[in-house]
């Protein structure tokens, strides 16, 4: 059993995205950049409409770094519901393209498209013979069904003879096909639809060797499109770089204005890069592309758990999650994105939740626990570390600690007992002399710690025995900003000169952590020499000594 | 004031926070905002909006040319001066305060005549976070085109020229920055220098 009522595990794992792990398409950013598109073709098919028999062109450009969802996002495209009656899209990884002659560059557009596309243009191209056949009764159309006075005297349709040349259980007449067609349409469009109607484009189209045969070509089949499907002919162009071909085949292609068609070009700042510097008169036509889809913020946190309470939401059976195990969920992912840089990335969060949602259902967990991120990223990512901590804390510590040091009590009380074992360790491995020290700085220290909640506290700790006595300051008071912290903004009944006295510590959130850890550590009796060294280092990190 | 802020560099229309808070007036808590100078309200189009005064001067900057320019100037003779009073209190100590601020003011409106924003060359070789972050921003601002991407090699160069800048000093500094500033800052791959973020030589920089 999957944990949140999941009934197969709904996070892909591999390192780019296949035609399957693109039917979802999560995060704001992801669905606001998708939107954009389909309003840029919608405006597209508005002014064919308005305009009809103008040749309307448009360019779109995705410009974002590798692992930003913008090959997702162009897949994505090609099978959602919002542009089922609106376009056809070709989808065409150059990266899958070598050598990337001519040849090869137009075999790629046409190989782009699902096979299915064109057996809803042959079914569409068929139909509008069919019909020619009946409504005027054309002998010409009628001879491509060859459809007989035998056919007629057995009462069998026209409508049966196509189904049986769909079925491929009976050719069509070739022949008959170019006499009809001819003066409706042009030498090409005829070659094709002989192809299509064939069924056997995919494998045996009419071949491009050179860039106006390729110009000619797809200008042809995005006339077909339109006019036997009535959609608009998307070309999609993935990992578009700076090689020579591909940047004159593209100057080609905006250069002829496709008709009814949008190019869609996806590329990394590199790549635009090298192109401005390679091929100005090309950058200056993308420069000019009439939508920029931006997907900046793609890598946010707010991104990131979109997304991921997307794929979660989708494969839900019958019972979503509830909001405490979404809270839950949601503040584990911010914990690995604040402290793992590499994790800052759809990509690789993805890949974690892959491999937690995995360990859940090995040991039948109904979440994903700390224990099981931490199994997760010390078998999947085992050199990755807590980098700004001191001790080593495993991150199932890590994120026990950040989740209790929302209880103040509880870390107030908790923070006074690490100062105090730390001190005591210290000073039982002679780092501080407990007289001198106690003369020097007084019986207390001020303890000015970070939690996790952007808080910022003050707790007076007695090394000598006695509680602890806290004040809390005002949140997000920068220290490093605004040199020492005011004092005066504590109120206590404690005065101020004895607080001065004190010697005072500074814990940003991750030497808390590690403090509590050692605490913990050493209280259970589970210290050992490693972690004495380590604590000894936080010590000083700390300027406890 | 939380909901204005919410509005960022876009603002809040007047109206819709109305429609929020129907059942409270908001127009006087408003006037006295305004009046204390903490949010901004200027006509969009023909709605009036509200804005907090810094996300106001950040809207102003990518909307009104002229007031980026200025704006730029501004920055750029604040740094010149800061930079003047830092190297130059000897010189007015020996009694040339009067001829060296005029020296200054005839340098700078000789500046201001050409629109070419350019940097001076002062001499400062360790720049705190915050005036890094301003720098960095300016020039990034300057530089973004149409895809926002702008190579880290270039704000480089173009912070070089103000400021005593080491190649790694600058680095550090951007990769401090990027890492402590994660929702404000995207970085990209490739380029010719940069830093290393996942193993992946990362030369592209832009503000989300």
């Amino acid at each position: 059993m999957y944990p949140y009522n999941l009934a197969l595990n709904p996070f892909p794992s591999a390192p780019t995205p296949g035609e399957f792990d693109t039917l979802l398409l999560g995060g704001q950013r992801h669905k606001q950049a998708k939107l954009a598109i389909v309003s840029c073709i919608e405006d597209l098919g508005k002014k064919m409409r308005e305009d009809h028999g103008s040749k309307q062109f448009r360019l779109v450009t995705v410009i974002h770094d590798v692992g930003s969802g913008k090959t997702h996002l162009a897949l994505h495209l090609r099978s959602c519901s919002e542009l089922l009656d609106k376009a056809i899209v070709s989808f065409t990884d150059l990266a899958q393209l070598h050598p990337r002659t001519t040849k090869g560059f137009y075999r790629g557009m046409i190989a782009g498209f699902h096979k299915h596309n064109f057996d809803d243009l042959r079914y569409a191209i068929l139909n509008y013979l069919r019909q020619r056949a009946e409504e005027d009764d054309d002998k010409k159309a009628r001879k491509i069904f060859r459809y007989s006075i035998w056919d007629k005297m057995k009462s069998t349709s026209l409508e049966k003879k196509m189904q049986l040349i769909l079925e491929n259980k009976i050719s069509y007449d070739e022949m008959a096909l170019n006499e009809a067609l001819a003066g409706h349409f042009t030498a090409v469009e005829i070659s094709i639809i002989q192809s299509i109607s064939s069924n056997k484009f995919l494998s045996n189209h009419p071949e491009a060797n050179s860039l106006e045969e390729i110009i000619t070509n797809v200008c042809a089949l995005a006339k077909l499109n339109l006019t036997f499907l009535n959609l608009i002919s998307v070309f999609e162009f993935d990992e578009f770089d700076s090689d020579k071909h591909s940047m004159d085949i593209l100057k080609a292609l905006i250069n002829a204005h496709l008709p009814s068609t949008l190019l869609l070009i996806v590329l990394t700042p590199s790549a635009y890069e090298q192109i401005r510097n390679t091929n100005p008169p090309l950058y200056d036509r993308l420069e000019k592309a009439n939508y920029k889809i931006d997907l900046a913020g793609s890598n946010t946190l707010d991104e990131i758990s979109d997304i991921i309470l997307e794929y979660i939401n989708s494969n839900q059976k019958d019972k979503s999650m509830t909001f405490s195990e979404r809270d839950d969920l949601l503040s584990k992912i911010k914990i690995l994105y604040d402290e793992f840089p590499d994790f800052r990335n759809i990509r690789s969060m993805i890949n974690v939740m892959y491999h937690a949602i995995e360990y859940s259902e090995k040991s039948s967990s109904r979440t994903i626990d700390e224990q099981i991120l931490d199994q997760t990223i010390a078998t999947v990512y085992p050199g990755l570390r807590l980098r700004e901590n001191i001790m080593d804390v495993p991150v199932s510590e890590f994120m026990k600690i950040a989740q209790e040091s929302k209880n103040k009590e509880m870390i107030k009380n908790r923070v006074g007992q690490a100062i105090k074992a730390l001190f005591d360790c210290a000073s039982d491995n002679g780092k501080v002399i407990r007289p001198s020290f106690l003369q020097d700085n007084g019986r207390s220290i001020d303890v000015t710690y970070d939690d996790f909640g952007g808080k910022r506290t003050v707790v007076e700790v007695s090394i000598e025995g006695g509680n602890a006595t806290s004040f809390e300051g005002k949140p997000n008071i920068d220290i490093s900003k605004n040199g020492m912290e005011d004092r005066t903004t504590f109120s206590n009944n404690k005065s101020i000169e004895n607080l001065q006295h004190n010697a005072c510590v500074k814990i940003d959130r991750h030497k808390l952590v590690d403090l509590i850890y050692f605490s913990n550590k050493y209280y259970d009796n589970q210290i050992k020499q490693d972690d004495i060294e380590k604590a000894l280092f936080l010590g000083k990190s700390i300027k406890l000594y | 004031m939380h909901r204005i802020s919410q509005g960022g560099e876009k603002g809040v229309r007047k109206t819709e926070l109305k429609k929020e808070f129907q059942n409270t007036s908001i127009d006087d808590g408003i006037g006295l905002l305004i009046k204390n100078g903490d949010i901004v309200m200027d006509k969009k189009g023909t709605a009036y909006y509200l804005w907090r005064a810094d996300d106001y001067t950040k809207y102003l900057l990518t909307t009104d040319t002229k007031f980026n320019l200025l704006y730029s100037r501004i920055e750029e003779m604040k740094t010149h001066l800061e930079a003047k009073i830092r190297n130059g209190g000897s010189s007015r100590d020996t009694g040339g305060t009067k001829n060296s601020s005029k020296d200054e003011l005839g340098s700078f409106e000789g500046r201001n005549n050409s629109l070419d924003y350019s940097f001076g060359t002062d001499q400062i070789s360790n720049l705190d976070k915050d005036r890094f972050r301003k720098e960095f921003d300016l020039v990034l601002r300057k530089c973004s085109g149409s895809s926002g991407w702008v190579l880290l090699s270039t704000i480089r160069e173009e912070m070089e020229r103000k400021y005593d800048l080491r190649r790694e000093d600058f680095y550090a500094q951007v990769k401090e920055m990027t890492n402590r500033e994660y929702n404000t800052y995207e970085l990209s791959s490739g380029g010719i220098e940069g830093i290393t973020v996942r193993g992946l030589l990362h030369g592209f920089v832009r503000c989300i």
